[in-house]
């Protein structure tokens, strides 16, 4: 009687598990795949966009999506948070995503491509842009527009973008009669100089090995092998990681640091950490993006002014000297929602000339879009468009949206080097061990970049 | 008879209902789904998930952050948890009584425990930091990569912060111990002459066995979930030193988005909370003082 009380009992927590198990686990049906769509028949009254509040914050997608509800009757709604990636990733588990997400740096968006869970816009670029006769696509940079391409079909989205690059201080520069340094002889000229005015002449921030990455590493492969040999990097040929070039850069950034020319401790700041360093003038030089300002304008001394200048070049390099990396955040129209149309339709309007301009104007970025340049720029955005307009090649590290296990892993390998451990062939060496795991790795989608 | 039966049980079940619903939900359920999971590759993307097998597990094992991870919570857990027990026991010895120094000394330890973690890790950043930190005011100038830049001082330095944030709990909790022994078992030990560490070794330390097995099973747990210190402090860095499986498996979820991985990383989390409870639960089996009455 006790016995099968207890069995009793106990067969009824089990069935009220396996029922909550299966209750759950029916949310997202397995292998239901991401794509079909298919729910257009019955569009959703309202229009969810559901975007990132990062530093250009969400008040001007919500003013643009009034103007365009006023315009064309149909409702949007945005949808802002600076974790925005934590409402968006459930509804994509779900199927139930918004009709236009933008989701910021958190995400990787390619994993969502590569799921089919992007709407292909490839068709919706040749339609006409808003309010224009201009078939959409045209309206934008061609370059940019491509880094969301794959076998030709167009699935990210360009918005705003930044350049990567190197800040300086021009005041204390002419100051001290100190020269902005164009290749890399002059550089450790410069760093001498600025070293025995007893000042730390570069700092990072090491915590996020990205900035290294970004900033030197790969600038100086380009420089160093010319842009075919980031590439191959990119595309993890067997053999580019342990090239030539690739030792070349990496001996660089070991150089500056053996001469004491990296500020010391650098490897363990992070990188507002290390940004207030370069604005308290510890630093005199940091390689960072454009949202440089954006990110630091709370803590920048009164008065200070930051200008821009491209990674200094080898004399002797293959690269195109004035190459420039370049760097999307993507807009995407998940391909489960129900309201592809009126998104596309609203991103068409957000891409319009007037409306980039406005971003421009009010948020101090560039733009994808094709003429939103206005006349007056702010001040450290300017200092870099006179690079972005001279430069004859942009480019864009997208292995790293591709391969993010394997960018992390390189991360940790250049900090062993800056660190000491490795000597710049161990690094490459170990690099090129790393590359060839993913190579070998069927389940990771692989993609091939051409910097043409 | 039968019916007083009935209604003890519905009683019964009545109150374990709620909570029995709340642990299914919140423990069971998760607890299924993740070993599932960790089956899958999912991107937590979309709702494609592909069965893949053990290749999450194969992943796991390849990757030096995985290895590291690992490293790192078996080094608190047999190395810095000890330290910070015996620090805890000696301040408690320092701070037991009802002098107004003892008692200032306890309000003290606690300062860290009343401050959020997440306030704590930035603390100490502001200490390692190597141009204005608190170290390198003091003229420490520290390894040329920073105290938590450097390969090598990472995680000891990592290290002292998780101490620092951790000890007033236990010397709080070992004060109480301490407070719990009966007067006159020390009047008997001034009668009998035993003090020091004969007193510490032979009468406080057994009596305090209760108290020492909370503690142990405490720290076990806090050794191997180091999260938010780990988090804001470093995120892991210079190159996966101060990395932790709690931290490895929130970054593959979240800035990898391999689900599957981070999965399988939390079945292996279990698997190792699974074996080190057994370990303590061996080590505290039984009452020393039982048995010996």
């Amino acid at each position: 009687m006790k016995l099968s009380r207890r069995f009793g009992f106990g067969a009824g927590v089990l069935v009220l598990a396996g029922a909550l198990i299966v209750g759950i686990g029916g949310c997202n049906k397995p292998d239901s795949g991401g794509a079909g769509g298919g729910g257009e028949e019955a569009p959703a009254k309202v229009t969810e966009v559901m975007v990132f509040e990062g530093g250009y914050g969400k008040d001007f997608y919500e003013v643009a999506a009034k103007e365009f509800t006023e315009k064309t009757g149909n409702e949007v709604k945005v949808i802002g948070d600076p974790r925005i990636d934590q409402q968006i990733m459930p509804r994509m588990q779900k199927g139930d995503p918004p009709a236009l997400a933008y989701p910021g740096w958190r995400v990787d968006s390619w994993k969502a491509v590569q799921d089919g869970a992007v709407e292909d816009l490839t068709a919706a670029l040749k339609e006409p842009a808003y309010g224009s006769e201009t078939p959409w696509g045209e309206t934008f940079n061609q370059g940019l527009l491509k880094l969301g391409q794959k076998d030709g079909k167009q699935y990210l989205m360009p918005y705003f973008f930044s350049v990567w690059g190197w800040w300086y201080d021009p005041d204390l520069f002419a100051e001290k009669g100190w020269k902005v340094p164009k290749t890399h002889a002059e550089l450790l000229a410069l760093c001498q100089q600025i070293k025995a005015a007893g000042m730390a002449p570069i700092t990072y921030q090491g915590q996020f090995p990205d900035y290294m990455l970004s900033g030197m590493l790969q600038p100086w492969i380009i420089s160093s092998g010319g842009m075919e040999a980031m590439d191959a990097c990119q595309n993890l040929e067997p053999g580019a990681w342990n090239s030539e070039p690739v030792i070349r850069a990496a001996k660089m950034i070991r150089e500056l640091r053996d001469m004491g020319y990296f500020q010391s401790g650098a490897t363990a700041l992070s990188h507002t950490e290390a940004q207030a360093e370069f604005l308290n003038r510890r630093a005199a030089m940091i390689p960072c993006g454009t949202w440089l300002y954006s990110e630091m304008k709370d803590e920048m001394p009164k008065g200070r002014r930051i200008s821009y200048f491209l990674p200094p070049v080898l004399g002797d390099g293959k690269g195109d000297p004035t190459a420039m990396m370049v760097k999307i955040e993507p807009w995407f129209v998940p391909s489960a929602s129900k309201n592809k149309k009126t998104a596309i339709e609203y991103f068409k309007y957000l891409t319009s000339k007037e409306k980039a301009t406005q971003f421009v104007t009010e948020k101090g970025t560039f733009m994808a879009i094709n003429g939103s340049d206005p006349a007056d720029m702010p001040e450290d955005l300017a200092s870099a468009a006179v690079y972005y307009k001279a430069s004859s090649k942009l480019w864009a590290s997208q292995w790293r949206e591709w391969y993010p296990d394997f960018y992390k892993i390189v991360g940790d390998i250049v900090t062993e080097l800056l660190n000491g451990k490795l000597t710049p062939e161990e690094f490459a060496a170990k690099v090129e061990m790393e590359a060839e795991k993913i190579r070998k790795d069927d389940s990771i989608a692989k993609y091939k970049y051409t910097s043409n | 008879m039968a019916g007083r039966d009935i209604r003890r049980t519905g009683f019964i079940l009545a109150c374990l209902v709620p909570g029995l619903v709340l642990y299914l939900g919140l423990v069971i359920v998760p607890f299924v789904r993740t070993i599932q999971l960790s089956t899958f590759r999912f991107s937590g993307l979309s709702t494609k998930m592909v069965p893949n097998g053990t290749e999450n597990f194969q992943k796991l094992w390849e990757s030096e952050q995985f290895w590291w991870a690992l490293r790192n919570n078996f080094t608190i857990l047999v190395v810095v948890a000890p330290i910070l027990l015996a620090l805890s026991m000696a301040l408690a010895h320092a701070a037991v009584g009802d002098s107004k120094l003892a008692r200032g000394m306890r309000t003290v330890y606690l300062f860290p425990n009343l401050i959020s973690l997440v306030a704590a890790a930035l603390i100490w950043r502001a200490v390692y930091h190597p141009t204005v930190g608190l170290l390198r005011s003091t003229g420490l100038k520290g390894p040329q990569d920073g105290w938590l830049g450097d390969l090598n001082t990472a995680f000891p330095s990592f290290a002292v912060a998780f101490i620092w944030v951790s000890m007033g709990f236990y010397t709080m909790l070992f004060c109480a111990g301490l407070a719990g022994i009966p007067a006159e078992v020390h009047e008997a030990c001034e009668l009998e002459g035993a003090r020091g560490w004969r007193k510490y070794l032979w009468v406080t330390r057994p009596l305090m066995w209760p108290v020492r097995r909370v503690a142990a099973v405490h720290v076990t747990i806090a050794s191997l979930g180091v999260f938010a210190l780990v988090n804001v402090m470093t995120e892991g860095a210079p190159s996966n030193r101060t990395e932790t499986m709690l931290n490895a498996l929130y970054r593959m979820m979240t800035i990898e988005g391999s689900f599957g991985k981070a999965a399988a990383m939390g079945v292996v989390m279990m698997c190792i909370t699974a074996v080190s409870s057994s370990v303590l639960w061996l080590m505290f089996r039984k009452n020393p003082l039982e048995g010996r009455r």
